[in-house]
């Protein structure tokens, strides 16, 4: 959205020109660039603004979808407060930031920092080739994949038998107690690929002088690690956790194909509520109220985050 | 949904300009926030479709008209209605039928909105016949029941299903008409497993069924296969409904007849029935993990007994199986006491509001009542009353799988029994029967609150609309 601009130009001009000459110019310049932003601008009104205002306005109504709607006022916000699937779905999300966001930036800072002595070598191709295949695996495949894996006779549960664990052997997606983490560990498969190439790249753009000063200075990897690698991923490990947070508040195709959100309610999620209330039971504004309820749960976990990985 | 950039120095160095042009930016957004909500009173106020939703003129006269008519279809359903639709065509030569298909697992949530776009298929088989005349998508069907004499030549029990009148099924005008066909839902078994536990002849109440189940799970073979990941449980949780409630009492409480209710000691005892057998260790472990597609593959690989489901699965099921499983009809309580078990009317269907070709669509709908149309349903693995049947003959393990679904068809029709699923009383209780299946296999809810519970999503339901 932020035109380019040039501070160091525009400063300048206020200094010697006439203020309003300039304002005048600044401004026709910024409708200059507007102009060229309108196609797009176009396309995010139609494709995003438009139903983001539409669900806003939908929630307020009592709605299935095609027949004639009754205001209902706040009624949908209340019932997502009040009903305990939909309140405890959105705590379902949260658990589920463990191990969409928590587990994979932990697994991918390690990983990175081991793979970054093998860069450049096969083995290293290969790590981060093998580690970066889920995340061109579409979710939705990836759901189904691990159906079968967490099957009574899966490979999950072969494992298991296989090393004298048949006591922990379960069918896992319709496990009552541990369906829910059963889910959350395909997010860190899905998460961890994507965290570690971020991280790497990051890796890739500290400068080796700062490692080679740290080991003159007699640090081991560990304190490299702490004092090196850390604060200069900082940027990138921000963006990590914004991006897989959002994928685990927002998460829906995994559920969706896994459990579906059961057994009982064990595995619903916000998004998977979301559809169930708008396309089965055909309650659009109590599912555009959840919507925009999750939406600002995003926005209000995402903002401060964001403050507090920027570069100072 | 979200605009989330990543963090670009370019961004974090927001100035003044750069706020002042944010707070316009807002403005400019909360204006045409209101300009939008205000504009529409609010949504679907312009649902009101511009067809005519009740003809009163009707016009038979229209099979030597060139036109192309479009049936809407789920692809489970596809094969059977090509045939209807070439069937048709062979007999009227000039009147073309296309399908329009969706997935199964789309179909039902896509068709009111199809049904109410501006290119609406001709033809369909509502899933929900009360919510489509709510919403003004279905065409009312008395002018051309008059003028074919569909009340006449159909079974009124046939034509009552399609009858909606002040949100009531079963009366009133009619939505959904044509011939009298459906799957019948019941008891399919694994020929080589039963002979294995001696079951020579059908049970005939459920005690003999449990019996049976008993010695198989003795015998070490898993009684009964399911699926339960999408709540499929409920096919065999219905027909215990249907058995202890009475086919009249679940239709009153499908249909929403005043005054009915699942809170009721049969309907509990029914549950508690469920309940029994899930604790007695009748399901596999893993029932709550598996879904459809993977519960055909158990049954075909002779992993279980029974499986309570509908014979549409004959079109679905590993073609090398066949032979190798039959059906009974779902036995009474009691020894001598009625058959119950749920069906739909399969070849009935409604003409949209929107179509422009109703005439056409009518004569289609006359089509279905014709023997031709009953032939083709029953080769599809649907069972028809045609007239002239054997319909005194007893349920039995013998005879080919349609012959069985034709007996056990006429068992239930005989009782009078028919009835329909408790979900498709509205969509809210679908959702909820699903979660509480899955609990009470996971024993987290007793037979007694589960009733209570779908009792109370049942009239919250029924208050909303």
């Amino acid at each position: 959205m932020e035109l380019t601009k040039s501070p160091g130009l525009s400063r300048k001009q206020g200094a010697s020109g006439s203020r309003s000459r300039h304002r005048r110019r600044l401004r026709a310049r910024r409708w200059a660039g507007w102009l060229f932003a309108l196609p797009a601008l176009a396309f995010y009104a139609v494709f995003n603004a438009r139903p983001v205002l539409l669900s806003i306005q939908y929630s307020f109504y009592d709605w299935d979808g095609v027949g004639a709607s009754t205001w209902v006022g706040l009624k949908n916000y209340s019932e997502v407060f009040t009903d305990s699937e939909q309140l405890n779905s959105l705590l379902h999300a949260f658990y589920l930031i463990l191990f969409f966001t928590v587990l994979p930036v932990l697994l991918a800072l390690i990983t990175a920092s081991v793979l970054r002595q093998l860069q450049g070598r096969f083995t290293g191709a290969l790590a981060r080739t093998l580690l970066f295949l889920p995340q061109i695996i579409p979710g939705a495949a990836a759901g189904v994949a691990w159906m079968w894996m967490y099957s009574d006779n899966g490979v999950v549960n072969q494992l298991l038998r296989a090393i004298g664990l048949d006591g922990l052997a379960r069918p896992w997606l319709g496990d009552f107690a541990w369906a829910l983490t059963a889910v959350g560990f395909i997010g860190t498969w899905l998460s961890t690929g994507l965290c570690t190439m971020l991280l790497l790249a990051g890796i890739g753009k500290i400068d080796g002088s700062l490692y080679e000063a740290a080991r003159i200075d007699g640090a081991g990897p560990l304190r490299q690690f702490w004092a090196v690698t850390l604060p200069g991923l900082r940027n990138e490990i921000g963006v990590c956790v914004t991006i897989t947070i959002i994928a685990a508040l927002a998460s829906f195709d995994v559920v969706y194909l896994a459990t579906q959100g059961g057994p009982g309610t064990q595995t619903m999620v916000p998004g998977v509520a979301v559809y169930n209330l708008a396309f089965n039971d055909n309650r659009l504004g109590a599912a555009s109220a959840l919507a925009v309820v999750l939406t600002l749960i995003v926005i209000a976990v995402i903002a401060p985050l964001q403050r507090l990985f920027r570069e100072k | 949904m979200l605009a989330h950039s990543t963090t670009s120095p370019a961004r974090s160095a927001t100035g003044a300009v750069g706020k002042r042009r944010r707070a316009s930016l807002v403005a400019v957004a909360a204006g045409s926030a209101l300009v939008t909500l205000a504009a529409c009173s609010g949504p679907g106020s312009r649902s009101g479709s511009s067809a005519d939703a009740t003809p009163t003129a009707v016009n038979t006269a229209v099979a030597n008209t060139p036109t192309t008519l479009t049936l809407f279809s789920a692809a489970g359903l596809e094969a059977y209605e090509q045939d209807l639709a070439d069937a048709f065509q062979r007999k009227y030569p000039k009147i073309k039928v296309k399908l329009r298909v969706e997935s199964d697992n789309n179909f039902n949530t896509v068709l009111p909105r199809v049904l109410a776009s501006d290119s609406a298929p001709d033809i369909v088989q509502p899933y929900d016949l009360r919510g489509g005349v709510k919403d003004g998508l279905l065409t009312n069907l008395d002018a051309y029941d008059k003028a074919y004499g569909w009340s006449d030549k159909v079974p009124a029990s046939a034509l009552a299903p399609g009858r909606v009148s002040n949100g009531v099924v079963g009366s009133g005008p009619l939505y959904q008409a044509g011939g009298s066909a459906g799957p019948l839902t019941g008891v399919f078994y694994n020929k080589k497993l039963a002979a294995k536990v001696g079951m020579k002849t059908p049970p005939r109440s459920i005690g003999e069924l449990e019996a049976v189940m008993a010695k198989a799970k003795k015998s070490g073979i898993t009684p009964i296969v399911a699926s339960n990941q999408d709540g499929l449980i409920g096919h065999l949780y219905n027909l215990l409904l249907g058995d202890y409630m009475g086919a009249q009492e679940l239709s009153d409480l499908v249909y929403r007849k005043p005054g009915a209710t699942l809170q009721t000691p049969a309907a509990v005892q029914a549950t508690k029935t469920l309940h029994k057998w899930i604790k007695a260790g009748y399901f596999a472990s893993d029932v709550n993990a598996l879904n459809q597609e993977a519960s055909y593959g158990k049954f075909t690989g002779g992993k279980g007994l029974f499986f309570f489901q509908g014979s549409w699965i004959t079109q679905t099921l590993d073609k090398n199986f066949k032979g190798k499983y039959g059906v009974f009809p779902m036995p009474p309580a009691k020894k001598g006491g009625m058959y119950a078990g749920m069906t739909n009317n399969t070849l009935a269907f409604s003409i949209a509001a929107r179509s422009k070709k109703k005439d056409a669509a009518g004569l289609f709908l006359n089509f279905l009542t014709t023997p031709e149309a009953a032939k083709i349903a029953v080769g599809n693995g649907y069972a028809a009353l045609t007239p002239g049947a054997d319909s005194k003959a007893e349920p039995s393990l013998s005879g080919t799988l349609t012959k069985q679904i034709q007996t056990g068809y006429a068992a239930i029709a005989a009782d009078n029994g028919f009835d329909s699923w408790l979900q498709n009383s509205a969509p809210e209780v679908n959702t909820k029967l699903t979660q509480q299946l899955q609990l009470l296999v996971s024993g987290k809810v007793t037979p007694t609150a589960m009733v209570k519970t779908l009792q109370s999503t049942y009239a919250d339901a029924l208050k909303s609309n």
